[in-house]
């Protein structure tokens, strides 16, 4: 009795396993397929033949080209800008104890947990009155903004990984304190730094949700175009701008393995 | 997240003197930026949500107003509140069993491919754009996918509300569901799978042993992983958006409306500091919560 018990949970719990990962596969293979799609219109599931015209519309296409160019380049200046800050602050949060600090920690990181929708209606406000209107810049102040705090999380975790005696070691040595951070520090949390600007770098380019209320018809961004474009129509384009995307996110995600491994990421276990 | 021990660390001691200066220095731009634009918005729609909306103009009138809060109480506005909490809920809960299994299996797994395959999907899912997983959901699941099918099958009209409230639904469990497992996974490495083993050899079915160890002793995580997706699916913007169809109308909706459809800065800015104050109800609640059922080390 206690044997078939045990099977039939075993088997339930392999089930809801199987499935909660195809679950999580399937729109994205959904995708996959239907941006080679041969068909001129959006057809039923699967695809009867295949072509890149969907591809080939994108990169022929200057509306998503424009926007395309506009995330990279403020995707770029958003990485740059958000671990400089990071790093700055992470350095600070590391080498110093002052009553507060938790208190810091918490105010940098807690941009994390508004709703982008607060964020973004909340800097229109904002930025409507200060009379900023470089669009632009906006963009990258918001997305500033909501990359820190994974900047200063990362940097932060990678400074605490570090060796105490590799500091010791160099001030017995007769550098000092300055010259300990600068040339032992940073060297050896540079793994951190570059892990912190993928992230920001792929935050940035995924953002929507805020970025809607700050673009303009000149200045917008690959995601905000495809929020445009699929509120109106429904093709294929979009299909394969999200391959692309996810082109990108594989990158990101196996620079972040080579550089940090996953694993550490997710946490070993009993450590 | 793996986080270092006091002992793997720097002496931590805190620095002094002009090398203290400067590292504040190196964090004052952060903090700069943080303050005015983070906090400043914030303050910003605060100030916003009390002022007086002129009809026909993008600047509001300084006086001051409690209206905009006293509109959100009107029947039809708390309806969206209330729908927004439900299929979130609903949706958190699903996704709470989902997770659970995901983590709980890659948790019995130290190493080896399948471990390693989890931890990039999960790690990946979170990276992959918002945009394209619900424009692959709205493939699936719209006219040319499963609802095809369906339609096909029963008869279904285009705008059927539970059908699209489903597929809202839907859309947060694959939202939520990855970052839940992974803040699942944290806590289930932690729990020793050897007390469900002696469970059972002293006589308890598999489930059994399972619910009176493991399951008993993850509540604090399941408890953060939960208010974590809480907070995500209330304030999900694009899904509600492409799947909803327009039918089912979730409070961040309501906010990009009073900026893209019908200018009402003031209005907008009271449903945001609502939500806004939702959410951070929902994440403080949890975490006392956890701090309440946690044993008293097992914190970090």
């Amino acid at each position: 009795m206690k044997r078939i018990i045990d099977n039939i949970w075993l088997c339930l719990f392999g089930f809801v396993v199987v499935a909660t990962t195809l679950f999580l596969l399937a729109p994205l293979l959904m995708v996959l397929v239907m941006s080679f799609d041969g068909r001129s219109f959006v057809g039923r599931f699967p695809p009867p033949s295949l072509s890149l015209q969907w591809y080939a519309k994108f990169f022929s296409d200057d509306y998503f080209l424009d926007g395309l160019w506009t995330s990279i380049t403020l995707g770029l200046s958003t990485a740059a800008a958000a671990t400089v800050l990071g790093t700055g602050a992470a350095l600070f949060l590391d080498r110093t104890r002052f009553r507060g600090r938790h208190f810091l920690i918490a105010l940098f990181l807690s941009p994390l947990i508004v709703p982008h929708i607060v964020l973004g209606f909340g800097l229109l406000v904002l930025l409507r009155h200060a009379g900023l209107d470089n669009v632009f810049l906006s963009l990258l102040i918001g997305h500033v903004v909501v990359t820190i705090p994974y900047a200063i999380r990362i940097v932060l975790t990678s400074l605490q990984g570090l060796k105490a005696n590799l500091v010791e070691a160099a001030m017995a040595l007769g550098a000092t304190e300055y010259r300990a951070i600068w040339d032992v520090v940073l060297p050896l949390s540079r793994t951190g730094v570059v892990a912190a600007s993928v992230v920001a770098l792929a935050v940035s380019m995924d953002e929507v949700t805020m970025s809607v209320f700050l673009i303009d018809p000149f200045t917008y961004t690959l995601s905000t175009a495809l929020f445009a474009t699929m509120r109106d129509s429904f093709n294929l384009v979009i299909a394969a701008a999200s391959v692309l995307l996810m082109g990108i996110t594989c990158m990101a995600v196996l620079l972040l393995d080579r550089l940090v491994g996953l694993d550490r990421i997710a946490g070993q276990g009993d450590r | 997240m793996a986080v270092a021990t006091a002992t793997t660390g720097f002496e931590r001691g805190s620095v002094r003197g002009p090398l203290r200066l400067s590292l504040l220095l190196l964090a004052l731009p952060a903090f700069f930026v943080i303050t005015v634009f983070f906090l400043g918005p914030l303050v910003m729609l605060a100030l916003e949500s009390v002022r007086t909306f002129v009809p026909g103009r993008v600047t509001s009138d300084p006086t001051f107003t409690l209206g905009n809060y006293e509109k959100l109480l009107h029947p039809a506005f708390i309806h969206f509140f209330l729908d927004t909490f439900r299929l979130s809920f609903i949706a958190v809960i699903i996704s709470l069993v989902l997770s659970y299994a995901i983590a709980y299996f890659v948790a019995r797994r130290r190493s080896g491919a399948v471990r390693s395959f989890y931890v990039a999907l999960l790690i990946g899912m979170l990276f992959v754009s918002g945009m394209v997983r619900v424009y692959g959901l709205s493939l699936s699941l719209g006219t040319v996918g499963l609802f095809g099918l369906l339609r096909e099958v029963l008869g279904l009209e285009r705008n059927n509300i539970l059908f699209l409230e489903a597929n809202v639904i839907i859309g947060i469990v694959h939202y939520t569901t990855p970052v839940m497992a992974l803040t699942l996974l944290g806590t289930l490495q932690h729990i020793d799978h050897r007390l469900e083993s002696a469970a059972q050899v002293l006589g308890a079915t598999r489930a059994r042993a399972f619910m009176d160890t493991t399951l008993a002793l993850s509540v604090p995580g399941m408890t953060s992983a939960f208010a974590l997706g809480y907070a995500m699916a209330i304030s999900a913007f694009t899904i509600p958006v492409f799947l909803g169809n327009g039918i089912v109308v979730a409070v961040t909706m309501l906010i990009y409306q009073r900026f893209s459809e019908i200018p009402n800065y003031p209005f907008g800015s009271a449903i945001a500091v609502s939500l806004l104050a939702t959410s951070m109800v929902v994440v403080l609640a949890g975490l006392w919560l956890v701090r309440r059922l946690s044993p008293a080390v097992s914190q970090a």
